[in-house]
């Protein structure tokens, strides 16, 4: 496997491009290797521990004072604290979007208008999350690039 | 003033001059058809003013320190909808004898309806923008 870097300049997105014949189990743990150095989170799923990549998770809810993590595969509990984790994760794009929502932006596919003033953010996988009326302002602002992510 | 109370008094302020409009639409609509060739001084240009006030004023029942379950939230609009066509009915004189009451019944009820037409438009058109910033936002993180 060939290996190049390319550098670019400042106003572009910074990214791996992996070009394979076929995703083999190298190219899939070449892949993880670059979404971990992007920063996990440490999550529970019956009783097992791992560590999931911000990359990999859709919103983060707190349900009965418990934490947990939506990723594409499956839903882990976390020992974090919902504004722990708004300030840890806000430059990773995620936003608080209700009282017990953080929203990753770089997985919303669109958004909808939904009654009472109310927004719907449609997820990349399908699944639909609300966005508060009280947070509607602060997410147009940050789409807008005001609040820093 | 709370960040809350400012975006609810632009609110009522957006609600009362779509009112206004609406309901001078209303009214001309409704005389050409029914009086063609009525004639009014100055003092009927203060009638939508008047009606669109009695239309914002109920916009308070809607007010909540928590965000609204939908159920909740379609029985405050029905609610809503009540008080104002109460007292826009009061405030005009409508009788029920003559029909008038009804009819301006009626006239309320589309109003209203207009109005929130016209409220899911301006969501519809901030939903497509947000979601035209969220696509350059994803595209400028290299988002995936």
């Amino acid at each position: 496997m060939d290996i190049r870097i390319l550098k670019i300049a400042d106003n572009q997105p910074e990214m791996v491009e992996i070009r394979c014949h076929f995703v083999s189990e190298q190219v899939q743990e070449i892949a993880a290797f670059v979404k971990s150095r992007q920063g996990n989170l440490t999550g529970f799923f019956e009783n097992r521990q791992y560590e999931v990549p911000f990359t990999d998770i859709y919103y983060i809810e707190a349900v009965d004072n418990r934490l947990f993590l939506y990723s594409s595969r499956r839903v882990y509990e976390t020992r974090h604290r919902l504004y722990e984790l708004e300030e840890m994760l806000r430059k990773k794009y995620f936003l608080r979007v209700s009282k017990s929502i953080l929203l990753n932006l770089l997985k919303v596919q669109a958004i909808r208008p939904a009654a009472g003033g109310r927004f719907t953010a449609i997820l990349k996988n399908g699944e639909e999350v609300v966005i508060s009326r009280k947070y509607v302002p602060e997410l147009k602002k940050a789409l807008k690039g005001g609040v820093s992510l | 003033m709370s960040e809350s109370i400012k975006s609810f008094l632009v609110h009522m302020m957006t609600v009362y001059f779509t009112l206004v409009t609406l309901i001078t639409a209303a009214i001309l609509l409704l005389g050409l058809y029914m009086e063609p060739e009525a004639e009014f001084g100055y003092s009927a240009f203060a009638e939508p003013l008047i009606f669109a006030a009695c239309g914002t004023l109920p916009c308070v029942v809607m007010i909540s320190r928590h965000e609204l379950p939908i159920k909740a939230y379609i029985r405050r609009k029905i609610m809503q909808l009540i008080l104002i066509e109460l007292l826009v009915i009061w405030v005009s004189g409508a009788r029920i004898e003559d029909g008038s009451a009804l009819q301006f019944a009626i006239s309320i009820l589309v109003i209203f309806l207009c109005a929130h037409g016209i409220s899911w438009l301006q969501e519809c058109y901030a939903a497509r923008q947000m979601t035209a910033d969220l696509i350059r936002l994803q595209e400028k993180a290299g988002g995936v």
